[in-house]
């Protein structure tokens, strides 16, 4: 599940050259209604086809999460942190993810024959 | 015991201090982290002096390390300010303890006894076995160089950027590399490898003057840039929270999801 937070490069912000080659020009969202809106423009043009939720605007998830601006979590069928990514851009690392996860998985198998795994 | 020492042990102990981990994170009656972020910044700022005096030996707060660094005009980028490597319970260690039944240091596939798909994805050097080397993921391995190498080159003929190089993407570099021949010869290849090679690492640690500093702290403040509070740490409890989905058309509730598989969660923004 993917969770929506507060811009890392908003054009009010610390606006990023990369994004302006792009098209990404976007401010700071002020209030819920506009944060989704960008949400929503994201999630089309990255077509992103996983549930995408969207952070209250006082950053509720993203501060306890401290998911700014971006990062990785697994987290177990006991509701347990089996993976934390360092903080992104540089600690974001989808490899290091795909390994935990599937270490996730062969630990909760019962045997450990695994015929399929849905990923 | 002096007052700084007061203040950074207090500094530490304000981590989840503010979110009561029996409710949901976005439950009204939850308070908002606002005016507790701005306490940890607060204390940041206290602690950050220290950072400076310290250096690499400083291990507290991480926020007071993010401060230093833009203070001190630091460039943000691997390997320097503050990207600490992940955390995980499955680490090399708890696959070779489980898979690893002749202790050789090297996990075969009937060792593994799992899909074929799972193997060849842990074999992330495809060099037959699942060894300590395919679970390094910090800067010094040679595979996350080579994979670094590689994507740059990706980027440079995905023009479109949308992480898919098509057939008239490549025709477009293959004309590049010919230039005005009509084929690509051996120096224009090495050339184009040695180019994706030479940008891995930007010389130098002061951050370019693109954007203004107080532009840096401003970001850092509001949040854009990072959040002065650590997260949940491996083994904690995730805290639930619900959340409504982009498109509107549904609530998700975090502690639902995890009932019956793992939940990724994925933090980010469109820039």
């Amino acid at each position: 599940m993917a969770v929506y937070v507060r811009e890392a490069h908003a054009v009010d912000g610390a606006f990023s050259g990369n994004n302006e080659n792009a098209g990404i020009v976007v401010k700071q969202p002020r209030n819920l209604f506009d944060r989704t809106e960008v949400a929503k423009a994201c999630s089309a043009k990255l077509e992103i086809t996983m549930p995408l939720v969207v952070d209250t605007i006082d950053d509720r998830v993203g501060h306890a999460y401290s998911g700014m601006p971006d990062r990785l979590y697994v987290i177990d069928q006991q509701g347990t942190i089996a993976y934390k990514s360092g903080r992104g851009p540089f600690g974001f690392k989808p490899g290091e993810l795909e390994q935990s996860l599937i270490g996730v998985l062969l630990e909760q198998s019962s045997s450990s024959q695994i015929e399929k795994v849905q990923k | 015991m002096n007052l700084r020492a007061l203040l950074a042990i207090s500094a530490l102990s304000v981590p989840f201090g503010w979110a009561n981990a029996q409710s949901s994170l976005t439950d009204p009656s939850s308070p908002s982290p606002t005016a507790p972020a701005a306490q940890r910044w607060a204390m940041a700022g206290l602690l950050a002096p220290w950072v400076e005096l310290w250096g690499d030996r400083f291990q507290g707060m991480e926020a007071a390390r993010m401060l230093n660094t833009i203070q001190r005009g630091d460039a943000l980028r691997a390997g320097l300010a503050w990207y600490d490597p992940g955390q995980r319970r499955h680490d090399w260690a708890w696959f070779a303890k489980r898979f690893d039944a002749d202790k050789n240091g090297l996990i075969g596939k009937k060792e593994l006894k799992a899909a074929p798909e799972l193997f060849a994805s842990l074999d992330r050097d495809r060099d037959g076995a699942i060894t300590e080397a395919d679970f390094d993921w910090s800067d010094k391995s040679p595979w996350v160089r080579q994979n670094g190498i590689s994507l740059r080159l990706f980027r440079m003929i995905d023009k479109n950027g949308n992480g898919k190089i098509s057939e008239s993407e490549m025709g477009e570099y293959f004309k590049k590399l010919a230039g005005e021949k009509e084929f690509v010869d051996p120096d224009n290849l090495r050339d184009a490898l040695l180019l994706a090679m030479a940008q891995e690492s930007p010389k130098g640690k002061s951050r370019a003057k693109k954007v203004a500093d107080e532009v840096w702290m401003k970001s850092l403040f509001e949040g854009d840039l990072g959040s002065p509070f650590d997260g949940p740490a491996l083994g904690q409890k995730a805290l639930d929270f619900t959340l409504a989905t982009q498109d509107g058309k549904a609530r998700m509730t975090l502690s639902r999801l995890h009932e019956d598989k793992p939940v990724v969660l994925i933090f980010g923004s469109f820039t």
